[in-house]
């Protein structure tokens, strides 16, 4: 049967995605299983466009927005997400100086080594950021769209993507460039 | 007269928060003219703020690398579907097949 192959193959794969969107287990298995409900009954148009992987991803992507925009609707204050202010700052000046990255590895290890190492900071920042986040930069939904979705005020939106920034850099430097190449 | 005394004034006391800020949504169509060019200018006397424009620049590249392309899976990390949930959902996508099937 086709969703069983689905499941088997991509089952850990959509939950990666959709419990990275929603921070909550329950939710991402939820969605994965609308997702592969709706492709059983949508495989026919199915026209081989993209892999099936890719297909998949694209229904769940729905999905997660929906779930996003059922949730009891709480306005979200970036204090209360990220703190008063960034520990990188003190008084508006930098706390300490940031550390110069070297240039990026161009090798192919390498370089998958690093995402890797974004790809856990990433997962590290605190979900309502990370939602903002991926959605945004990884996903590629308009603002307007996330905003409404999310409850969110522009500004609150792009002070949040500010801050997940920052917190990636900071990950980063500590993870990777600072001691974690080797 | 007055508001370009108040634009050097502004650019003349950007803060590195502040600059590091306009820097990061540069791209958001959020900030004005004045704002990134007052981060520019901050950046080409402040050292720290220099070196977080050059990460910036590398975390955009790193990024872009992600957009579009497949979430990776690390099941060793608790991220994959448990037993039970992948149980579950068998069961679900069973019903669903039988459901359609009559």
């Amino acid at each position: 049967m086709r969703a069983e192959r689905w499941l088997r193959e991509y089952g850990d794969t959509l939950f990666a995605y959709a419990f990275r969107r929603l921070g909550d287990a329950d939710e991402a298995e939820d969605a994965v299983q609308e997702t592969l409900i709706a492709a059983l009954r949508a495989a026919d148009g199915f026209r081989g466009e993209s892999t099936e992987k890719t297909w998949l991803i694209g229904i769940l992507r729905h999905k997660v927005i929906d779930v996003i925009r059922n949730r009891r609707v709480t306005p979200v204050r970036v204090e209360a997400v990220d703190g008063d202010r960034s520990a990188s700052f003190k008084d508006g000046f930098w706390k300490n100086r940031p550390i110069k990255w070297p240039a990026l590895p161009e090798d192919g290890m390498r370089r998958r080594e690093l995402q890797a190492a974004l790809n856990r900071a990433i997962d590290e920042l605190p979900p309502t950021m990370r939602t903002a986040f991926c959605l945004k930069e990884i996903d590629g939904i308009a603002s307007k769209e996330i905003c409404k979705v999310m409850s969110i005020s522009p500004t609150n939106f792009w002070t949040l993507l500010h801050r997940a920034r920052l917190r990636l850099r900071e990950s980063l430097t500590d993870e990777w460039f600072e001691k974690g190449q080797d | 007269m007055r508001r370009i005394l108040k634009s050097i004034w502004y650019v003349l006391t950007l803060r590195c928060e502040e600059a590091d800020r306009i820097r990061s949504l540069a791209q958001s169509g959020t900030t004005t003219r004045i704002e990134r060019f007052g981060a520019w200018s901050h950046a080409l006397v402040c050292r720290g703020c220099w070196i977080a424009r050059n990460q910036t620049e590398k975390l955009e590249a790193l990024i872009d690398d992600m957009r579009g392309k497949e979430p990776l899976t690390d099941a060793s990390r608790g991220r994959g579907l448990s037993p039970e949930g992948r149980a579950r959902l068998k069961r679900a996508l069973d019903a669903a097949a039988q459901q359609d099937e009559k």
